[in-house]
């Protein structure tokens, strides 16, 4: 059963009856044969807007997932555009090396990052059938580099070496190859055979990790270009995170799942697994902007670390306890930001942290507040930076709401990536007037759809020297002739003064 | 449970005999060897009854312990009953020893004359030095075996000059990450304290994780070249194979990180490392896992023990991650010094030390994606820019950036830059450049931090908008000087140079992420100017207020050295000056804003009296030729004149005197004197003549208004008198000069006095800030680069476009002419 979440509701609305495009994406060589009804289902979800993507999976039950193993992944095909199309050609086993199933698992993963949802059902999901030592070379090698790519700062090293340890050992286990023939304390020796007989499959993941590091450079790059663009932080994935990482390293019966999660434990990555959110919320000491800061404190108080910094004072404030810790030290903690009433002077550094920032001004009249405040630009100032930050702003009013919606758009905020994701723009600007759209955002913190984008470059209109060589290719000198004798008329006469009677 | 890693070394209670070295030896089928290091015993100096010596026998059999016993009697024989490996046997040994301090010395190895007494004297005269690293050299001394322990970042201990010859480069004592376990001294309770060797490890590299533990926990381990030992190497392992003693170097590797490194490091680096080990074994075996892809996973395959050595020695880690989870969380809980402060001890982290093609491919990759290079620099690269010309002839900016050089070197990697020229100089710690136009857009891209004097930013103009972490060294503020130093340009030119000036610190002041003044009072003057830049605010002004975090006051400073005279620099030089003549010394240049001629003036009073008074200006010429020759000093030179005093009583050097000859000079004289008028500039100066004076135990009389001038009567160091007083500067003079009892009284305390300004000293909130250097909060929060800097190689026609904005923002269309100028001749001389 799907299940939808909390401020999910609204969105569906908005999404309903706009033509939504799905794209189907099976890994290659794999059987598909998921039936009519359960790609009708998912057809359905995805025009519903209740889910992003859809795969199928044993045991998906309905089920919100980071990365699944799946043979087949229904997608709405705006969900693709921050995608890097190299890992839908992995996928179809268009490119030397490539590793399709681990590639579908990435793709999903990505999706998550990029504030998509994917749910896992009930289905078919064709198991690995590994022949050869280059077969397992080249799936750790991918394994590897998903691991290099997709993980946050914090994860990604413990990840890779809860896989390392994992893929590695294993191997040998299942072979139940003696690895202490070389210890000369555990195992004194006598044999000075400078070889030994041993299984491939114990060594091959082994000998995978080896071709892993031919790729680490373009692991690198690529990294760079999706933690830059990334919309979720990893704390809001991590509870998915555990079965997608045994789904990733192949560990699919229980025996394995159960090492995996003793490896796991053993290295210490747990806690960084279970951490919840953390959210910033900024007010002023009094008034209602701050009775409505503790109240978003309050129902989030299950699951998320908290802190309430008072604009007026600078004092921290977690769980009602004083926390000593610099004011701009802060922002790097957060994983959401909240702005009650408050602006970045309050926050030093806020502007330019990762995290999602929410922008509340639901307890001002703007105007009023624009006005009030020094006689200098100085509010005016603080606005525009609030607005051209924000992931999403929250307004008093329907009045409140269409100023601050023109206040974004004066910022260039109101532009195609955000419209064509939502095009009723409630995702950027809404009114709440009871807290619960800001509470939901903070459940599941996703940056606005421009947030990291490229920087937009205009054309550029050719220099002479490329439209003279594109005359000559197209026609010869008698062209290029034929074009410049036109420029230096149209030259002459503009420059030649106009008789008047 | 049994703690696998300490096993043989109990809790206690020991007995611990004071002054007592236990010397422990571990033997393992090596009697011979053993019995030749014990018999070397008879010749160390050390007194019999101080000394243990233990011998573990690691169950060699063949009746080898008997052996032992029988021919060293005074040596105790342990039989461990089983092979406990190096560390196991060490720790059995330690767990039986008495001394207060326990020393290991490899079985294939022997002691030097002076191997404990050296060791012992180093940790009794220091006692954060808890271990020491003895030098280590081959069998017959000739070549070098340990003298430093290096790291590299995958966790294998290597030693860069092994194999070197002994030629006296290693005698200088120093702080270490790790001693070689063949001859290592450390504190016995210590050794006990920090669970001694792990025996997990075997042999091979237990040392290094020891070393390693020990300054993690703060307690120092010192390399003492007094302290020598002889080593056969690895005579036991070459019995038993190269795969099983590059499987314990694997393993080991591995494990000394999962230890030691903090959680950050690890994280960025194990994966890393695990890999490395894979391929750099299966590359040592040959096994070349791209020749095995077609192979079917059940097949069965024939490899070289070698090429498994990786791989089997990482699910050795993986079976003792629990255990080693355990000492990892004990040991980070309890540490006291942070990773980045001893990646210097590390020497060159990022080391490969295999030479295998394929291996130093993945090495190199794995360096350049994770950015270790950066990680593992032992420290930030440093440049240093002045605007004065670099040789021997050094004037005050020079001086003050050359020390700045000498200083930071010993803790960073540093370069000195000028942008006005480079001759005849040279420093062991730190490479010097001449850096004008594109050489300096190199340097600077080298540096992560900079620091400089003078008018960097309008030459260097993409740091502006940079990451770079800029220090400002403002000890001389410019535009106060201009006051004087530009009356002599009319005023127009007067005032276009005080708005330049104003506008070149301003634009310094504004992006400058830390500064340094000279002085408290001129330290107020710069927060009043930073103030008006927006810069006083909250990140900026420290819990105290006290804006030590912007800008450190560092004088300048006076040489560590005591001033040698290696020749007269004055007297019997000096045509006119004689060995008996009292001699007066104005120490440096002169200036508009000095008052010379209330001097000379003195002088000609004192002549009447004392026949045998000299003054003698040190310098005329100012090696930058950027400063200008003033009018005063022309006037002061037709004064002297028209007194009748040149050449019998007044003596000018019209030169300059090279930097490190000027204590020739400086010690021919009696006393020193600076005098100068009555004005702002004098009020914040701080006359770097002053220190040369402190530093040669010059009595001073100076002028009164300045930093200086007001403390010279306080601190009984000289005499200060009120600017153009020509009265009372005679009678400091004649006091000075002629009352035995106050000149030498002045010189005790100017002995006493200058020792605070030792640059060592005086430069230590530059050190301070080094150690950790930042961007200023403000600009870091408030601030941030917005735009990505401009590509800082060739200039591109949007950069001169901003060169010329900029110039002509600054001082007009003139500033534009000069700076085109300048630009010309510069291609010109690089012959582009």
């Amino acid at each position: 059963m799907v299940r939808l979440t909390e401020g999910r509701t609204a969105d569906v609305v908005s999404l309903m009856g706009r033509g939504v495009v799905i794209t189907t994406i099976i890994v290659s060589g794999a059987d598909t044969d998921v039936s009519d009804e359960l790609r009708e289902r998912a057809e359905g979800l995805i025009e519903s807007g209740a889910a992003d993507a859809v795969c199928f999976t044993p045991g998906g039950g309905g089920q919100w997932v980071l990365a699944a193993s799946t043979d087949v992944l229904l997608v709405d095909a705006a969900a693709l555009q921050r995608i890097d199309p190299e890992v839908i050609s992995l996928i179809g086993g268009n490119l030397p090396g490539s590793d399709p199933r681990t590639a579908m698992l990435d793709l999903q993963w990505r999706l998550n990052l990029n504030g998509h949802r994917v749910l896992a059902l009930d289905g078919h999901a064709t198991p690995r059938r590994m022949a050869t030592v280059g077969d397992e070379q080249t799936r750790v090698a991918a394994v590897m580099s998903a691991l290099t790519v997709l993980p946050g700062s914090a994860l990604r090293g413990p990840l890779t070496t809860v896989a390392e340890l994992y893929l590695l050992s294993g191997a040998l286990r299942s072979a139940s190859l003696d690895t202490s023939v070389l210890d000369l304390q555990r195992s004194p020796g006598g044999d000075e055979v400078g070889s030994l007989s041993v299984p491939a499959s114990a060594i091959a993941a082994g000998l995978g990790l080896d071709s892993a590091l031919a790729g680490v450079q373009a692991a690198t790059r690529s990294r760079a270009s999706v933690q830059l663009r990334r919309r979720v932080p990893d704390r809001a994935l991590t509870p998915l995170m555990q079965p997608a990482l045994a789904h990733l390293l192949g560990a699919e019966s229980t025996a394995d799942r159960t090492r995996l999660s003793q490896l796991v434990d053993v290295c210490g990555v747990e806690p960084a697994l279970t951490e919840p959110l953390h959210v910033l919320v900024v007010a002023p000491e009094t008034g209602p902007a701050r009775d409505r800061a503790e109240r978003l404190a309050e129902q989030l108080d299950t699951g998320m670390t908290v802190r309430l910094v008072d604009s007026d004072t600078g004092q921290v404030l977690e769980g009602g306890t004083h926390v000593e810790r610099p004011l701009h030290e802060l922002p790097a903690w957060a994983d959401v930001i909240v702005l009650v009433a408050a602006t970045f002077d309050d926050l030093p550094g806020a502007a330019r942290a990762d995290a999602a920032v929410v922008v509340d001004l639901s307890t001002l009249d703007v105007v009023t507040w624009l006005l009030e405040g020094p006689t200098s630009d100085h509010r005016a100032d603080a606005l525009q930076t609030m607005v051209s930050r924000a992931d999403l702003v929250l307004a008093a009013d329907a009045r409140q709401r269409d100023l601050l919606l023109g206040a974004l758009a004066g910022q260039v905020r109101v532009n195609a990536a955000v419209y064509d994701e939502d095009p009723s723009l409630t995702s950027l600007v809404r009114t709440d007037p009871d807290g619960r759209a800001l509470a939901a955002f903070c459940r599941r913190p996703v940056r606005a759809a421009d947030s990291n984008l490229p920087p937009f470059v205009p054309p550029r209109k050719p220099g002479d020297m490329a439209l003279a060589v594109k005359y000559l290719r197209e026609g010869g000198p008698s062209v290029l002739a034929e074009r410049v004798a036109g420029r230096i008329k149209r030259v002459y006469k503009h420059h030649t003064p106009r008789k008047t009677r | 449970m049994t703690d696998l890693g300490t096993a043989h070394l109990t809790p206690g209670p020991h007995t611990v005999r004071e002054g007592v070295v236990s010397v422990i030896l571990v033997n393992f089928h090596g009697a011979d060897d053993t019995i030749v290091c014990l018999k070397a015993f008879d010749d160390v100096d050390w007194p019999a009854d101080k000394l243990e010596l233990i011998v573990v026998d690691n169950d060699s059999g063949d009746g080898q312990a008997e052996r032992i016993a029988q021919a060293c009697p005074t040596a105790r024989v342990i039989e461990s009953g089983g092979n406990l490996g190096f560390a196991g046997g060490c720790n059995l040994g330690v767990d039986h020893a008495e001394g207060q301090y326990v020393a290991f010395l490899n079985n294939d190895a022997r002691p030097g004359r002076r191997w404990i007494a050296a060791a012992v004297e180093t940790m009794e005269s220091d006692p954060t030095i808890r271990a020491v690293a003895s030098k280590v050299l081959d069998w017959d001394g000739k070549l070098v075996d340990y003298v430093d322990g290096s790291l590299a970042w995958f966790g294998m201990g290597y030693k860069r000059e092994a194999e070197r010859p002994d030629d006296g480069s290693y005698e200088v004592g120093r702080d270490v990450l790790f001693g070689t376990g063949a001859a290592f001294f450390i504190v016995a309770e210590d050794y006990r304290e920090v669970g001694g060797f792990d025996e997990r490890f075997f042999m091979f590299y237990e040392d290094v994780d020891l070393g390693w533990r020990l300054n993690l926990l703060g307690r120092r381990v010192r390399y003492v070249p007094e302290s020598v030992a002889y080593h056969k190497h690895h005579v036991t392992m070459r019995t038993f194979g190269a795969y099983r003693e590059t499987y314990l170097l694997e393993r080991n590797a591995l494990l000394s990180m999962v230890k030691n490194y903090s959680d950050e490091t690890l994280a960025l680096v194990l994966p890393a490392a695990l890999a490395l080990s894979v391929r750099r074994t299966t590359e040592m075996g040959g096994l070349d896992p791209a020749s095995l892809s077609d192979m079917a996973l059940t097949s069965q395959i024939t490899v070289p023990k070698l090429a498994m050595s990786g791989l089997f020695g990482i699910d050795y880690l993986v079976s003792l991650l629990e255990s080693m989870g355990e000492t990892r969380r004990d040991l980070q809980a309890k540490r006291s010094r942070t990773d980045a402060e001893l990646f210097s001890l590390f020497r060159n982290a990022i080391e490969p030390a295999y030479p295998l093609p394929r291996y130093l491919t993945a090495h190199a990759d794995l360096v350049t994606a994770l950015d270790l290079d950066r990680v593992f620099s032992p420290a930030p690269r440093i440049l240093v820019v002045t605007g004065d010309p670099l040789s021997g002839l050094l004037a005050g900016p020079a001086i003050r950036a050359w020390e700045i050089s000498v200083a930071l070197s010993t803790t960073h990697p540093v370069r000195l830059v000028s942008t006005t020229g480079v001759e005849d100089i040279a420093h062991e710690r730190f490479e010097i450049h001449y850096a004008p136009g594109d050489e300096l857009v190199r340097q600077t891209e080298w540096a992560d931090v900079i620091v400089f004097q003078g008018f960097l930013m309008e030459v260097a103009w993409w740091l502006v908008d940079s990451d770079k972490i800029i220090v400002a060294d403002v000890y001389d503020p410019m535009h106060l000087e201009q006051l004087e130093q530009a009356k002599d340009l009319g005023e127009d030119g007067r005032r276009a140079a005080i708005n330049n000036v104003t506008a070149v610190l301003n634009r310094q002041l504004a992006r400058a992420d830390y500064m340094l003044c000279a002085s408290t009072k001129q330290r107020d003057l710069w927060i009043g100017q930073l103030a008006a830049l927006g810069r006083v605010n909250a990140l900026t002004v420290g819990p105290d207020r006290s804006f030590s975090t912007l800008v450190g006051v560092v004088p300048f400073g006076l040489p560590d050295e005591s001033p040698v005279q290696r020749r007269h620099g004055i007297r019997g030089v000096i045509p006119g000056i004689g060995m008996d003549d009292k001699v007066v010394i104005w120490g440096g240049g002169v200036y508009n804003w000095f008052d010379p001629l209330t001097l000379v003036k003195a002088i000609d009073r004192l002549a009447k009296r004392h026949t045998d008074i000299r003054l003698y200006f040190m310098g005329l010429k100012n090696p930058n030729p950027g400063v200008p020759d003033m009018r005063i000093a022309w006037e002061t030179q037709q004064l002297a004149e028209s007194l009748g005093l040149v050449g019998r009583h007044v003596f000018f050097n019209s030169g300059w005197v090279p930097y490190s000859e000027r204590s020739d000079h400086l010690l021919d004289a009696d006393i020193g004197v600076s005098t100068h008028f009555d004005h702002v500039e004098t009020e914040f100066s701080f006359r770097t003549r002053i220190l040369d004076y402190l530093w040669t135990g010059l009595p001073i009389v100076a002028t009164r208004g300045d930093s200086f001038g007001d403390i010279l009567d306080e601190e009984g160091i000289g005499r200060g008198v009120p600017a153009e007083d020509i009265d009372a500067l005679e009678k400091a003079l004649e006091e000075m000069l002629y009352d035995p009892a106050a000149a030498a009284e002045a010189r005790k305390n100017v002995i006493r006095y200058a020792k605070q300004f030792r640059w060592s000293q005086v430069l230590a909130p530059l050190m301070d800030f080094a150690a950790a250097p930042h961007r200023a909060a403000d600009h870091l929060l408030i601030n941030p680069t917005v735009e990505p800097p401009e590509p800082p190689g060739a200039p591109t026609l949007g950069g001169y476009a901003r060169v010329v904005a900029r110039s002509l923002r600054a001082g007009g269309v003139r500033e534009v002419a000069h700076r085109a100028r300048g630009f010309v001749s510069r291609r010109w001389r690089s012959g582009e």
